[in-house]
């Protein structure tokens, strides 16, 4: 048994969705596989079409990722407050983010990497709704996206990056700032 | 109301009618994206090779330091001005053209030798786009193909074309393709095409 087992039950369960990019023939180099409420905010239904518009712009962003383009990552938590994608402070708990700033609300998708280049979104937030670096709000996040791997994957853990390297996270196409 | 996507993504951009407001902010967003990707490839590459800094770009642009290391994350509330701007900083200009999502995918068709060198033409017709494409250090290369099936045969009758082209010649494509493609082509090298065009 491996994790790709795992996931592989998951999606058939229909506890995962793996997210594809919308356009046909779109370059498929890196993988999100996304909880319901995730796969959720890309297909709708939404509540209303201003939801729907924000969730479109949220799309784009997730295929940026996905179709294995040039990405920034911030190499320290609370640095780099512009870049596409962050491991969230403390890094031992292997939270990532994906950041959707753009237009507001800002979205904030929570996961973890199961393998190099494969990305487990699981829970989301709008930034407005996370206060400061430091709230209570953060570390429910962190702890919401915890559980929800743990629920999902009881006898795995998270790929951890040897020595901070973050070519261990995502192979190619990075930029560190 | 609620509103939701059951059907294939393109249907409704393709169907002619009114396109959904999650399908419009997707296209936005994507063109963000490839813009602010389009910058960040070209600055890292310059940068690896010692011909620029994040703080030579931003005084060459009139910007803050820290406002660039922003914009190097993500596009954020760009313009096109400001893209125009950062490209202007390190000395090329984007190279656009246009293709239409109802003929296929092109993504793949532009080899790393052409990439830089893609202009629109004046001379499009409905339906269609035309292309220059020139190569090289030693000024325009090319001559006129036409791609009936986009993403299977441009890369070969591009490649063909240039083989058998003539210096100082434009290479105009006819294509029916899909997307929005975006190049970036260092300013001393586009003049000379840009002249011969005039």
């Amino acid at each position: 048994m491996s994790i790709y087992y795992e996931i592989a039950n998951r999606v058939n369960e229909k506890r995962l969705f793996s997210l594809t990019p919308a356009l046909p023939g779109a370059p498929m180099v890196r993988h999100i596989y996304a909880s319901s409420e995730i796969h959720r905010l890309i297909t709708g239904p939404w509540v209303n079409t201003t939801w729907e518009e924000r969730c479109g712009y949220l799309r784009g962003d997730l295929d940026r990722f996905i179709e294995g383009r040039v990405i920034a990552i911030a190499t320290r938590p609370y640095k780099g407050k512009t870049a596409y994608m962050l491991r969230l402070h403390p890094p031992r708990e292997q939270v990532w983010e994906i950041r959707s700033r753009d237009p507001y609300p800002g979205i904030r998708v929570f996961g973890r990497f199961a393998d190099i280049d494969i990305f487990i979104a699981l829970t989301w937030a709008k930034r407005a709704d996370l206060a400061g670096p430091h709230s209570r709000e953060w570390r429910d996040a962190r702890e919401a996206c915890k559980t929800e791997w743990r629920n999902l994957f009881p006898a795995y853990e998270p790929i951890t990056g040897n020595g901070g390297d973050f070519r261990d996270y995502i192979s190619a196409n990075t930029v560190l700032i | 109301m609620t509103t939701s996507q059951q059907i294939p993504f393109l249907s409704d951009v393709l169907s002619g009618e009114k396109i959904p407001a999650g399908k419009l902010a997707y296209f936005r967003a994507r063109l963000t994206n490839r813009f602010h990707e389009l910058f960040l490839r070209q600055f890292v590459t310059l940068s690896k090779e010692g011909k620029i800094t994040r703080a030579q770009l931003a005084k060459r642009i009139g910007r803050k330091p820290e406002q660039l290391t922003r914009w190097l994350g993500s596009p954020g509330n760009w313009t096109i001005e400001t893209f125009s701007d950062l490209l202007l900083g390190m000395g090329y200009e984007p190279m656009l053209f246009v293709s239409s999502l109802a003929e296929g995918r092109t993504n793949n068709i532009t080899p790393p030798a052409l990439a830089n060198y893609v202009f629109p033409t004046d001379k499009t017709e409905q339906g269609s786009v035309e292309i220059v494409v020139s190569t090289g250090q030693l000024g325009i290369t090319g001559s006129i193909a036409t791609a009936s099936s986009p993403s299977e045969s441009i890369r070969a009758e591009t490649n063909s074309a240039l083989a058998s082209a003539q210096p100082q010649k434009d290479y105009l494509e006819r294509i029916s393709a899909p997307q929005f493609h975006i190049f970036a082509g260092p300013l001393h090298q586009n003049k000379k095409l840009l002249e011969n065009r005039v």
